[in-house]
């Protein structure tokens, strides 16, 4: 058999395998615990005009959820305050749920118990409805850091929540790397197809996956298990809840601002089935929050944070196996609707292209 | 040594560190670029050091450390599939800073071959269930072997084989379509 395809993997991308000078240094730096450097002064980066445009939307959304009530999906007559700028010029800002740099304190003691009375707790806090988005909207997730320096991180994707689909991702980090990237309508289209031809599951968060998301409090056991029972199917003898726990993340940031106040519910009490789930509290710049935790054997620990005053998701955070929230590494949630992105350029006729002899012909290898 | 009998960080992991953060990063840098790379190639030992009780001292663990990387890269999974996107779209790759472009746009204007193989592979990647693209990536990049890379992802050795084979079936069919 031919190792020509595993040659064409080793090629791709050799040009990245040489770090840049320093680049691992950070790392090493990390991890022999030298001591914090200075930070810079606390300040809330909210400052400019574009970043009240970024404010106008998020806000836009969050009183969407709070005048949606429960059940509604009906798109709302009047969308949250439309941006000023076309999509590609909303300007990158830092999000609004927290200051950058905060002071961070965690509690120990997680325990599964915990888990079950704080998701008990915060399913009973769900009132708002789900964010509504009009046939031209699409669901709009800014991802950012909590840390200013070298670990900023603003990562925003606009989805469609009808494939579930991210239209457009864009990424600023501290380092000079910036990604801004559309798909295009060839791209869209399909990814539309993969998306009607898969079945709904955490792998596939579509329209179809709210849509069947139930709203009994009583079907939380048997939700919880549909996805244990996925999980071992495709990875067994694995811890499939802390893989469920994981593949969550994505419910979170995507699927939980779309569901209703008693689907939201039904999520935090399944969640509350998943027998390694702990929890346990953290404040973050003077306020308190409930971490809702899993521990993969093996590969960390990922911790969902949560708004105790109305039990909705803020974000998320790695922490040790001590489930206790410290300095950095806190990554908060913001939503908004925002207008359809554009799709981008059209794929090129990558397959076929002509030869530099003139030959329109690919030639063989 | 602390008084449980473990290594500490500083006379032992940076050791480790040292020995293996630069094939880890090779394996990132591929998969989301070099500045996501880095942070994964932290995020990695971190991760690592905080594990270390549950890693067998007697095995290798480069393994270890691989599985580890990939749930690392699995948070950027919708940015490596974008990457991938794009450059089979535009054969221009986001990843590489402008002068590897340019260097690399050079060498492809003489090696044609070389550029369309590399979008080729991309885009098998960009559409690869994630499964068969960490498998894929573990064997071709990492140099894994099948066992290894079951103990890395910790799956069965047969469901690693399996990935792998529809994987490669996937890439061979796209290279050879190029060459029709």
């Amino acid at each position: 058999m031919s190792n020509d395809d595993l040659v064409a993997v080793r090629e791709f991308r050799a040009e990245l395998d040489e770090p840049r000078d320093g680049a691992l240094v950070k790392g090493r730096w990390n991890l022999a615990g030298a001591p914090e450097r200075p930070r810079r002064k606390r300040s809330w980066m909210l400052a400019t005009a574009g970043a009240a445009v970024a404010v106008a939307v998020v806000v836009g959304g969050a009183a969407t959820l709070q005048r949606s009530g429960p059940q509604q999906k009906a798109p709302i007559a009047n969308p949250p305050a439309a941006p000023q700028t076309s999509p590609a010029d909303l300007p990158v800002t830092r999000g609004t749920k927290a200051p950058v740099n905060p002071a961070v304190t965690g509690t120990a003691g997680a325990s599964h118990a915990q888990a079950v009375q704080t998701l008990t707790r915060l399913a009973a806090k769900q009132a708002d409805g789900p964010l509504t988005i009009g046939a031209d909207q699409v669901l709009y997730v800014k991802t950012y850091t909590l840390d200013d320096g070298e670990s900023r991180y603003i990562h925003e994707a606009w989805v469609d929540v009808t494939t579930g689909v991210a239209l457009r991702i864009r990424r600023n980090d501290a380092g000079p790397r910036r990604i801004d990237d559309s798909l295009s309508q060839a791209e869209i289209d399909q990814a539309t197809a993969t998306s009607a031809s898969n079945p709904s599951d955490l792998h596939n968060l579509n329209a179809a996956f709210v849509a069947a998301f139930p709203t009994d409090p009583a079907r939380a056991g048997a939700l919880a298990e549909s996805w244990l029972a996925a999980t071992r199917r495709d990875y067994p003898g694995r811890n499939a809840d802390a893989l469920v726990f994981r593949d969550l993340h994505e419910v979170f940031h995507y699927v939980d601002p779309l569901l209703t106040a008693a689907q939201r519910r039904v999520l935090y009490l399944a969640i509350a089935e998943l027998p390694s789930v702990k929890a346990t509290t953290a404040t973050i710049a003077g306020k308190k929050y409930d971490l809702v935790c899993a521990s993969n054997q093996a590969q960390g620990t990922n911790c969902a944070v949560f708004d105790p005053e109305n039990g909705r998701y803020v974000g998320d955070v790695g922490t040790e196996s001590d489930m206790v929230l410290r300095p950095g590494g806190a990554v908060f949630v913001d939503l908004g609707v925002q207008p359809r992105p554009a799709p981008g350029p059209g794929r090129a006729p990558a397959v076929k292209e002509k030869h530099p002899s003139g030959s329109a012909t690919t030639p063989k290898r | 040594m602390d008084p449980e009998g473990n290594l500490l960080i500083a006379d032992g992991f940076t050791a480790l560190y040292d020995e293996h953060a630069r094939t880890l990063y090779r394996y990132c840098a591929r998969r989301v670029g070099p500045d996501l790379a880095e942070d994964a190639v932290a995020q990695t030992f971190l991760v690592a050091y905080e594990r270390r009780h549950s890693y067998a001292q007697d095995q290798p663990p480069l393994p270890w450390l691989f599985g580890i990387a990939t749930n690392v890269l699995n948070r950027h999974r919708r940015d490596e599939v974008r990457g991938y996107r794009a450059l089979a779209r535009t054969g221009t790759d986001p990843l590489l800073a402008p002068a590897a472009q340019e260097s690399h746009a050079t060498r492809t204007e003489e090696r044609t071959d070389a550029h369309r193989r590399s979008r080729k592979v991309a885009r098998v990647l960009a559409k690869l269930p994630r499964r068969q693209r960490d498998v894929l990536l573990l064997f071709a990049v990492a140099e894994l072997s099948y066992a290894e890379i079951a103990e890395a992802l910790d799956l069965p050795v047969g469901t690693v084989q399996s990935a792998l084979h529809r994987a490669r079936t996937k890439l061979r069919k796209s290279l050879e379509d190029e060459d029709r």
